[in-house]
């Protein structure tokens, strides 16, 4: 094991080379291309073999990733906000095509040209094409996830792409003190060889993939998408287990609860949020009041169960999104959106309110959640809900 | 309320513009008697390829079909085109006819038709739009006591040797529309009038035709009325007894569940030198082509230009066709140096028939 | 090579093998079906094929069938060369870590003139730069011809199409120039050894080409230039007959670039005047005899340079 002090693209980059990973392709732009660059200077230095392409584009990107893929390479690629849009036509058949490619997506905001901070929107209109979708807290569990991702992805079972999420700058930028486990160690858990499968396009087997599909085969197709994101649960549980017995920690697969003991409230979201949420309600702890944090490990699958049973205990979810869905319901969040719906069944449920924050990469410190916080115990108390969705930190 | 509908089937590209030319002068006829329509060509034949079976597809829904229809429109026929009265516009059951319509306005086909228009004979046979679906016979969707309307020089009975038989009764009619004018589905519309009344109306039928050629709307309307009386007919009794075929479509049912099909959207490949088995192309076929022995020089360049890699490599067997596949394009009677290849109509051979 | 030689001279090279069987839906006389199945021929079974979104995707492979005996794959429109490039890329790295058995497997991909040319190139330029061994195939039949005919820039002056139609207004349909493209890639690209042009009417030379192209370490391009019934109106017969026609009158040139030299590979002794390979098509029925005087001038320049005259 090694102590570093390194960033989230560092601790990818690490995961990436631990996987014995055959084929990166590469285009550059903020705040994800620190992996990239770390890729080649392994590469470079002999640290790891592979083919490292520089791209033209994003597209390209992509639709290399997505044929290495489908030669049985495992593969690495990866982008950010306008990027990861204008990947988005090879983003579309890679779910459905059942190719297990991994990418790390550097959230940045969409839509405002040259904005770079984070937002999860680029990533969070993807949200229904079939990629697996996890947000690490902080660098340590970027490596985890990233590493678990090839394991999950590659599983017979699941055969869909994965993206590792990293809030712009807050984790793909700072240098934070993480344990990178050995190489050896990387290797018990995740083999250089990935899994036999039956869709490898090579001269000794041969077939074709992704002919032309019209009405009488879609909803079937779409059906197998749908089950082998069911079957990810499963299959996420498991590793999440072997990786934990492994190395010794990584954490629940789905939801973490944090500071949950005996409260009535809980905020909820993805992603490095959950860092100054930590720092708030341990000092609101120590003040008296009892406010929860739970993380949102992975939005896709989205655990139903695991969300469900984290939040039915509670009187009141306040679900932070750093994305926006202009004029859906209740003109709101995009998690808020599904996190609400889960629960919706439930025959006492608890109040969901919706705070969008930290858009465009706004800073968000301990004060701004310690008073979201409060606001949600004190709807807990009242049963009282002014508005539903808030926007926190807004000039007015 | 009453749903009828007729269906057209060309071949692609060559006569994809007569199936919007057919289904809009139905659709017309249908709209000067009241009667609210849909008019489509079938969105999965697109794009269309040359010489592929396609249809086109006129819905209308009417109040009721007179009684006597037949007899009015006998009788408007026995009159000079000029002379026939207009049809009555009789807007009193619109909204509903038009819900009725607009009920199936979400298929790719009508569930039924009253009349099937057929452009080429030799697809009397049926056709094979795509590889899944299989060979679709050409009363597929015509209900029982309906007509299938031939634009073929042939009699009816000879054309009958080549259609797969059916549980339905039905009007089997030819006429030589070809013969009659460039636009045949103008004569085929007029026999149609004749074998399958209540559809639309002749005198509408006469008046859509002169609105629509304008100019040469009254000699159009001619052509209808010769159709009209020229057309030749039988009709043929069900089959008695269970029908074996050997080749027929596929049934939603029969195609295989989402856990059976390979995920990822994978087709196994078919052996090298293996005709794919899924598809046949055989229906795209008008003109075979036929070796003469005596001519040929064997060079192979029939087999060498072949698009559809239907023909075999041993000059001992003069690369002969494989059958099932070859989509008589004529390419390889174009290419032959010493012209030993002719194109021969389908329907001259015997075993033309796929059942 | 999975190949005994390069050259093919005569129908005895030929191999018999079809990999590209019977029973697709193509067009009568589809030109570009032709260059699937030289092309099939040409590469052997230890080749794979990748095809961009156009007529050969959505003519040949529907969905539980498929005509091709080798591997075989989609790649979105605008994504041949990065498709390509990820193949190749992923044999190579897994051969060389000892993943994957070594051999030579021949990664080509195919586009149509729509997916290679348009779309920035469709990362055909791209895929270029690399040292990746595959070969890029177009099959140029001079427009969209999948979604129903409409202009690519390979589409040639003069030529209707849906969105170039002759009209009383624009009286000459297409008045873009045709994208140089075999020679954009060979002029952009001094590091790609091997460029050529070739015809379906010529399947000696195409398939040659096809062969050399894949010999050739790192990348490669051929063009070729495929008939089609449906988009230049004609009756389907005449394929192979307007294929020669187009190179006897200099509208289509065959040549090779090797290593940056350039050679034609087939010289017409006499060339034709382009009416006869024009009358021959419902696309350039429009044009009038100054159209027609005006593209021979340009036809005549072109061959000057190319030295064909």
């Amino acid at each position: 094991m090694v102590r570093m002090l390194t960033t989230g693209t560092t601790t990818i980059a690490t995961a990436v080379k631990h996987a014995d990973v055959d084929v990166i392709s590469a285009y550059p732009i903020r705040p994800y291309t620190g992996v990239m660059n770390e890729l080649a200077r392994m590469i470079a230095d002999g640290e790891l073999d592979a083919e490292y392409i520089v791209c033209d584009s994003e597209h390209t990107q992509f639709e290399i990733a997505k044929h290495a893929a489908a030669c049985g390479a495992r593969v690495f690629t990866g982008s950010a906000g306008i990027g990861w849009a204008f990947a988005h036509e090879a983003l579309v058949v890679t779910p459905s095509d059942r190719v297990p490619v991994v990418a790390m997506v550097g959230n940045r905001a969409l839509d405002d040209p040259g904005n770079f901070g984070v937002e999860h929107t680029d990533v969070l209109v993807t949200r229904d094409l079939g990629w697996m979708m996890c947000w690490p807290e902080n660098p340590q569990e970027a490596y985890d996830l990233t590493l678990m991702g090839y394991k999950i992805a590659e599983n017979p079972k699941v055969l869909l792409p994965y993206i590792v999420n990293c809030d712009g700058n807050f984790i793909t930028h700072v240098r934070f003190p993480v344990d990178l486990p050995d190489e050896e160690l990387a290797k018990e858990f995740l083999p250089s060889t990935p899994p036999p499968r039956h869709n490898v396009l090579h001269p000794d087997r041969p077939l074709s993939i992704a002919p032309h599909v019209d009405y009488y085969w879609g909803a079937e197709i779409r059906r197998q998408m749908d089950q082998a994101m069911k079957n990810a649960i499963e299959v996420t549980r498991k590793v999440h287990e072997e990786f934990n017995k492994i190395f010794g920690r990584g954490g629940p697969p789905f939801v973490e609860e944090i500071y949950t003991e005996g409260a009535d409230a809980v905020l909820m979201g993805v992603g490095g949020m959950a860092m100054p949420a930590r720092a708030a309600l341990k000092q609101l702890r120590r003040e008296g009041i009892k406010v929860g944090y739970v993380k949102l490990r992975r939005f896709r699958p989205f655990s139903t169960e695991d969300v469900v049973n984290a939040l039915r205990k509670f009187k009141v979810v306040g679900v932070l999104d750093m994305d926006f869905s202009f004029g859906s319901a209740h003109t709101g969040g995009i998690i808020f959106q599904e996190v609400r719906s889960a629960l919706y069944d439930l025959p006492d449920r608890p109040k969901v309110v919706n705070y969008i924050i930290g858009l465009g990469g706004r800073e968000i410190t301990v004060d701004v959640m310690r008073s979201l916080a409060k606001e949600v115990n004190e709807i807990a108390k009242t049963g009282e809900v002014k508005q539903v969705v808030k926007w926190i930190g807004l000039r007015e | 309320m009453v749903l009828v509908a007729v269906e057209f089937d060309g071949r692609g590209v060559t006569q994809t513009a007569l199936l919007r030319a057919a289904s809009d002068i139905i659709c017309a006829a249908a709209d000067r008697e009241g009667n609210p329509s849909l008019g489509y060509e079938r969105y999965d034949d697109a794009p269309d390829r040359v010489g592929v079976p396609i249809k086109g597809f006129s819905v209308i829904s009417k109040y009721e079909i007179p009684k006597d229809q037949a007899e009015k429109d006998a009788a408007d026929a026995a009159l000079p085109v000029d002379q026939v009265p207009a049809p009555v516009c009789d807007l009193s059951h619109y909204k509903d006819c038009y819900e009725e319509v607009a009920g199936e306005a979400m298929l790719y086909e009508p569930r039924s038709v009253d009349a099937v228009l057929v452009y080429d004979d030799t697809m009397v046979r049926g056709g094979e739009p795509w590889a899944h679906i299989g060979l679709q016979a050409i009363h597929e969707k015509l209900k029982d006591g309906g007509a299938i309307v031939v634009n073929s020089k042939k009699d009816p009975e000879f054309l009958l040797n080549f259609i797969q038989p059916t549980n339905k009764r039905y009007i089997l009619a030819t006429i030589d529309a070809e013969g009659m004018d460039k636009i045949f589905v103008v004569p085929l519309i007029g026999a149609m009038l004749r074998v399958a009344p209540g559809i639309v109306s002749y005198r509408s039928v006469i008046y859509a035709i002169k609105d629509r050629y304008k100019a040469e709307g009254l000699k159009k309307a001619e052509v209808v009325k010769e159709a009209y009386h020229k057309v030749k007919f039988i009709e043929v009794p069900p089959a008695k007894g269970p029908i074996q075929l050997k080749r027929r479509s596929k049934r939603f049912e029969e195609f295989p569940t989402w856990k059976e099909m390979p995920e990822g959207i994978v087709v196994y490949a078919p052996p090298v030198n293996t005709p794919n088995p899924h598809y046949k192309t055989d229906t795209f076929r008008t003109y075979r082509p036929v070796t003469d022995p005596a001519k040929c020089n064997k060079d192979g360049l029939c087999w060498l230009y072949c698009p559809d890699s239907a023909r075999s490599p041993d000059p001992e067997k003069l690369f002969e066709i494989y059958v099932d596949y070859c989509k008589g394009c004529g390419v390889c009677a174009e290419v032959c140096p010493t012209k030993a290849i002719k194109m021969v109509y389908e329907l001259d051979f015997k075993e033309a028939r796929l059942w | 090579m999975s190949w005994d030689k390069i050259e093919i001279r005569t129908l005895k090279d030929v191999p018999k093998e079809e990999y590209f069987v019977a029973g697709h839906r193509t067009c009568q006389g589809c030109g570009p079906a032709l260059a699937c199945r030289y092309l099939a021929k040409a590469g052997g079974p230890r080749a794979i094929c990748i095809t961009a979104t156009g007529c050969m995707y959505v003519a040949n492979c529907s969905y539980n069938t498929t005509p091709w005996a080798i591997p075989w794959m989609h790649a979105q429109l605008g994504g041949i060369g990065s498709a390509v490039e990820g193949a190749a890329a992923a044999y190579k790295a897994m051969m060389r870590k000892g993943k994957l058995k070594k051999e030579e497997i021949h990664v080509i991909g195919l586009a149509g003139d729509g997916g290679a040319a348009d779309i920035g190139l469709s990362a055909i330029s791209g895929a270029m730069l690399t040292g990746h061994d595959h070969l890029i195939i177009t099959y140029d039949n001079e427009s969209y011809a999948n979604t129903g005919i409409q202009a690519s820039s390979l589409t040639p002056w003069g030529a209707w199409t849906t969105f170039t139609p002759p009209g009383k207004m624009l009286r000459l349909g297409n008045v873009r120039v045709k994208k140089d493209l075999p020679k954009m890639i060979a002029a952009g690209h001094p590091n790609v050894r091997y460029v050529a042009t070739a015809s379906t009417s010529f399947p000696f030379d195409l398939m040659t080409k096809i062969r050399k192209g894949l010999a050739v370490k790192g990348p490669a391009y051929v063009q070729i230039h495929t008939p089609c019934p449906k988009g230049w109106k004609y009756p389907p017969e005449l394929t192979v007959r307007i294929g020669r026609l187009a190179v006897e009158t200099g509208m289509w040139a065959l040549y090779e670039i090797e290593d940056g030299q350039f050679r034609l590979t087939f010289k017409p002794p006499k060339r034709k005047p382009v009416a006869e390979y024009l009358k021959l098509q419902g696309r350039f029925a429009h044009l009038r005899e100054p159209d027609i005087r005006y593209l021979q001038e340009q036809v005549d320049a072109a061959c000057k340079q190319l030295g064909i005259d």
